[in-house]
């Protein structure tokens, strides 16, 4: 055991390493045109979202209000972090083979400082966004400063912004815990103690860090996944639905109609229902919520499971859909009152129960 | 009376040939495009395309007419359009080339599509690159045979079956190929319909799909490394034979899927090495007999929502479970069956084996309902608690049992 402390300190160095697997932190953005939010992640590195098209989707917005376009290429940061991380590594590993109690304190300390100094390098770039507006933008309201949060939520206009930190931050926090750690154990171990409960107790913090969960929705993976009700793979882009339980618990389907035929299932209590998502029928593989939602049921649009029915965004595309196809416009509320009656006229198994009465 | 009838009719018959006429369309007839030819065809003429590239958008068919490609003449939508729409009755098409419909989210473009029609064929014709490639709507007595189609391997998830029915009745569809796509063959309200011979592989989906189909036969096709090979759901009186499920390896992956079937006959065909053989949910009154069953992760995975079904005939070589249930309950019937695993004893030599052979396993039982355990399989541990309760049975269900197992494997 008298090895543990450099050992968890290799550790400590080496998660490091994750920051390039893992963003630092997250900023999410809900409006109504967003409901399940978008989300652009930061990393150690680049700047991403949560799909292709989100921080295209930002820059749009942001233009709107005058605010600068986000270039991962224009920002500075990003090209010389990186090296100042694989610096702290290749320090920690040679500190491992030194093990000197000075060593780890001062690897700590350094990165402690190196991190506050990330952070407040992070706030400066959100200040410098959310106040260095365009004077010529489109929409202007004086006084209105469009800085997103270091932490927690905010409304800025229309939009919620939550700013929060991600898994990156986790183990930048785990490398400085295990680094304090192992100079303290050091430090005990001049004392002749055991280590086996600071190292079950590092292993145990980072298990519970990796299964936090968290209540999103997830993207179908189409082709793949397997319809909840009735077992189909799941491939039609434009019919994909999903069901989140206040847990976390996703339920996809390949339809819309199976989607509220497991909803009568009573198999997840619906007060339990965190999102409930459907796919708007012109925008393929992109989830909307469910209660937005305008439903056109005509017999000229076949739906996956034969209800024929097919959800719209919004009810100017709905009633254009319904003027060259015919049919029933609903609301989610609609639907699910009327769903039996609906389903029973529609009943694709009626056509084979008529067969089997002859 | 009679000879004056021939003679009538043979003049009748001899007009029709002669008004019938033969139109051709090539870079150095008088019809450059097809287009152009079918303006001047009239009802029952032929139309004989040769050999070339003709991009000429979406062409529509809207009366009786032959149309012959020589050499496989190119029709091309050029990633825009449908290329052949017809809206007629007794339409042959034969021998064309055609490829690249138009990927739409909008509309179900295909590469032929038949919509109100009968009496129709499309035989021998090459189809690449179709978003969907043959699609009957609302169509009775047509043919669809001697077809290749092969969709784009990359862009699976954006395409569409190979072909795809709905709403038709009496169609047969014989000695296709079809690869690539989301579904094989595709059927959606489809009765009186037979399906033989085709070959189906490497869909991203099932090979062959029904729902919502009654009295149709599949006989003698082949389906191979698809998502899962054939999914009836929803479907009355289906007749399955002679066909072979093979390499359909996966978590969700299947021979065959049935889910909500009644009254069909399942005989003489091949399931081999399938992650399931046969998965059934709400299936009743089905016969499954004369099956091989060969190297499946489990041979068949009967629900408890599975009714009056009887296995007999079949014979169940080297799965890794024959069977298994998630219900202590069994209202089917499995008799006369050969078990590769039974290891009774047949003292009066009948060819049917003195004891009783249970076929669900605990440990198939326990897998149900904790699926990591499959990480114990084939362990000392396993074979000991498969033991006890083959000794003295608690949890399988009690009366699952094949009374009469072979001693031998039918032929």
């Amino acid at each position: 055991m008298k090895n543990s402390p450099r050992i968890l300190f290799l550790i400590g160095a080496l998660s490091l390493l994750l920051l390039f697997a893992f963003p630092l932190w997250q900023i999410t953005l809900f409006a109504p045109q967003y409901p399940d939010g978008i989300t652009m992640y930061i990393w150690i590195n680049q700047i991403s979202g949560n799909s292709e098209s989100v921080l295209q989707n930002i820059n749009i917005l942001n233009h709107y209000i005058g605010m600068k376009y986000i270039e991962p290429d224009s920002i500075p940061e990003l090209q010389y972090f990186p090296y100042i991380v694989i610096g702290m590594v290749v320090m920690g590993i040679i500190l491992f083979f030194v093990n000197k109690r000075q060593g780890f304190v001062a690897w700590s300390i350094l990165l402690i400082i190196l991190g506050i100094l990330g952070i407040y390098d992070f706030y400066l770039w959100e200040y410098d966004y959310g106040h260095d507006l365009d004077p010529n933008a489109p929409i202007k309201i004086p006084g209105m400063i469009y800085q997103p949060p270091l932490f927690g939520q905010k409304m800025l206009l229309n939009f919620d912004a939550y700013s929060y930190p991600h898994w990156g931050s986790m183990f930048l926090g785990l490398a400085m815990v295990l680094g304090l750690a192992a100079s303290w154990l050091k430090w005990r171990n001049i004392k002749k103690k055991k280590a086996v409960q600071p190292i079950s107790i590092a292993i145990l913090v980072l298990i519970l860090f990796i299964n936090g969960c968290s209540v999103e929705p997830q993207p179908i993976n189409y082709g793949e996944e397997q319809c909840q009700y009735c077992q189909m793979t799941i491939v039609d882009q434009r019919y994909g639905s999903e069901l989140v339980s206040a847990k976390g618990k996703v339920f996809k389907f390949d339809a819309i109609e199976c989607m509220v035929n497991f909803y009568k299932t009573d198999q997840l209590a619906h007060e339990d229902i965190a999102y409930s998502l459907v796919t708007g029928f012109t925008k393929p593989g992109l989830l909307i919520n469910a209660k937005e939602a305008y439903y056109l049921k005509t017999d000229q649009m076949p739906s996956p499971m034969g209800l024929n029915m097919a959800a719209f965004q919004n009810k100017e595309i709905a009633q254009q859909f319904q003027q060259e196809n015919g049919g029933e416009l609903y609301r989610w509320k609609q639907l699910n009152e009327q769903f039996d009656t609906i389903w029973q006229l529609a009943d694709p198994q009626a056509y084979t129960k008529e067969e089997s009465e002859e | 009376m009679k000879a004056l009838l021939n003679i009538l009719l043979f003049i009748f018959l001899g007009l029709g040939a002669v008004y019938a006429q033969t139109h051709y369309v090539g870079v150095e007839r008088r019809h450059t495009s097809l287009t152009e030819a079918l303006q001047f065809a009239s009802t029952g003429d032929t139309i004989v395309v040769e050999k070339g590239v003709y991009k000429e958008g979406n062409i529509i068919i809207d009366k009786p007419l032959v149309l012959l490609g020589q050499d496989f003449p190119v029709l091309d939508g050029e990633n825009q359009n449908e290329i052949l729409t017809i809206t007629a009755d007794s339409v042959t098409v034969s021998g064309f080339k055609i490829q690249n419909v138009g990927v739409s989210y909008l509309k179900d473009q295909a590469g032929i599509k038949l919509s109100n029609s009968r009496g129709s064929t499309l035989r021998g014709n090459q189809l690449i690159n179709t978003f969907f490639g043959v699609m009957l709507e609302e169509s009775v007595h047509c043919t669809v045979a001697d077809n290749e189609i092969i969709g784009n391997a990359e862009n699976e998830a954006s395409s569409g079956n190979a072909i795809h029915l709905w709403y038709c009745d009496s169609i047969t569809i014989k000695n296709n190929i079809v690869k690539n796509h989301r579904d094989g063959i595709y059927l959606e309200f489809v009765n009186y319909s037979t399906i033989a011979e085709n070959v189906s592989e490497g869909n991203l989906r099932y090979g062959l799909h029904f729902m919502f189909s009654n009295h149709d036969n599949y006989l003698g096709n082949t389906f191979r490394n698809n998502g899962a090979g054939v999914a009836v759901m929803f479907s009355k009186q289906i007749n399955m034979q002679r066909n072979v499920f093979e390499k359909n390896w996966g978590s969700a992956s299947y021979g065959l899927l049935l889910k909500e079937i009644y009254d069909s006959e399942i005989t003489h065909n091949e399931f081999t090495e399938n992650t399931s053989g046969i998965y059934a949910e709400g299936a009743n009154r089905c016969k499954i007999t004369h099956n091989n069953f060969r190297r499946n992760g489990w041979a068949l995975r009967i629900s408890g929502s599975s009714d009056s079904n009887v296995f007999t005939k079949n014979n169940f070589l080297s799965n890794t479970f024959d069977l298994s249930t998630n219900s202590q309950h069994n209202y089917n019937t499995y008799e006369s069956n050969y078990w590769s695993e039974y290891s009774g004893y047949d003292l009066d030599k009948n060819g049917v084996g003195d004891v009783p052979y249970h076929p669900v396993k605990l440990f198939s039982y326990v897998i149900n309902r904790v699926q990591p355990s499959i990480i114990l399989l084939r362990s000392l541990f396993i074979d000991i608690i498969n033991f006890a309760e083959k000794v003295a049975p608690a949890i399988t269900p009690q009366n699952l049992v094949d009374p009469s197992p072979l001693m031998k494997p039918v032929s």
